[in-house]
């Protein structure tokens, strides 16, 4: 089964991996969608990290430290980002990867991070790529037709329109969809960062009370 | 005189750096920062890995070559055994006059 779900936060994406495995789906991959596999139902802990790794080397000693402590990685790869892990629950104990919450709230300041130099490096190639000609003219996102650059295509008719049009199309949907990531990760980005001060402004605020 | 900026270390970078006087993976640091903590410090994975990067940044902890492929091993740096030393310090200044102050009252 595949699905595609956006998430409020690490611990509503959390929360909700577990009830599907209480009902029988078990992720087993998460890209854009998450894809999950019938299994029995059952309780697991769900537990989402976010890292990129350098070296395979690196991912491999921080997947053993992770299963020497118990837990099962499901999903994620070298450098998906998310990192998927799962535990059966235990007894009166509340199960995470984290022990405190500065490094569960660091999560969303390094995908932050991430998106923008994401969405920035998109934005270099399109700048870089479009120095002598008007590759990426920002009225293709009101006007998506006019992502097809070749001369007078959307006055052609028949075969001569249909060849031009699916010739073009790749490149077409190159410059459209390169507009796509780069709004996506922007996005990303603010909602990210959003949740990063957030996070800052709730410990302190538990601090202050803790103090008074 | 200036203190250093790191100064104090939290409980569980000081731990993981007394844990690192002896060579040790990840989960052994866990282990041993349990043990001598009496059980009151106990590190989850994701968090130990974190503060295992960010001491590898500050160059207080290196890695060590072992034949265990698939588990960094680590070990503590002589700029890190000079960051514990000073905590070290500052915390036996903190229960001295504490202790002094306490017995006058």
């Amino acid at each position: 089964m595949k699905r595609f779900k956006l998430f409020r936060s690490y611990q509503a994406e959390e929360k909700w991996l577990s009830e599907q495995a209480e009902t029988g789906w078990r992720l087993v991959k998460k890209g854009l969608f998450y894809t999950f596999r019938k299994h029995s139902p059952q309780r697991l802990v769900y537990s989402v990290d976010y890292r990129t790794f350098k070296t395979r080397a690196d991912y491999n000693s921080y997947l053993s430290l992770f299963s020497d402590a118990g837990w099962t990685h499901t999903a994620g790869s070298i450098r998906s980002g998310e990192q998927y892990f799962t535990a059966p629950p235990q007894q009166g104990e509340e199960l995470s990867i984290f022990s405190d919450k500065e490094s569960s709230h660091s999560r969303y300041t390094k995908k932050a991070w991430h998106s923008l130099l994401k969405a920035l490096l998109i934005f270099v190639f399109m700048i870089l790529s479009s120095m002598s000609n008007s590759l990426y003219d920002i009225s293709i996102l009101v006007q998506p037709s006019r992502a097809f650059l070749t001369p007078g295509i959307w006055e052609k008719t028949g075969g001569a329109f249909w060849q031009a049009f699916f010739f073009e199309l790749p490149f077409a949907s190159l410059r459209i969809g390169l507009y796509v990531l780069l709004i996506g990760y922007v996005l990303l980005f603010a909602f990210y960062a959003a949740w990063a001060l957030i996070c800052e402004k709730l410990d302190k605020g538990i601090d202050n009370k803790q103090l008074h | 005189m200036n203190r250093d900026k790191n100064l104090p270390l939290t409980e569980t970078v000081y731990y993981i750096l007394l844990s690192l006087l002896e060579p040790a993976h990840g989960y052994m640091i866990m282990q041993k920062v349990e043990e001598v903590s009496d059980g009151q410090v106990r590190l989850a994975a994701g968090t130990l890995y974190g503060a295992i990067e960010n001491l590898l940044k500050l160059k207080y902890i290196q890695p060590v070559s072992t034949r265990d492929k698939r588990r960094k091993v680590y070990q503590i740096t002589s700029k890190g055994r000079e960051i514990l030393q000073m905590d070290l310090q500052r915390m036996e200044h903190m229960v001295n006059v504490t202790k002094q102050a306490l017995s006058k009252t």
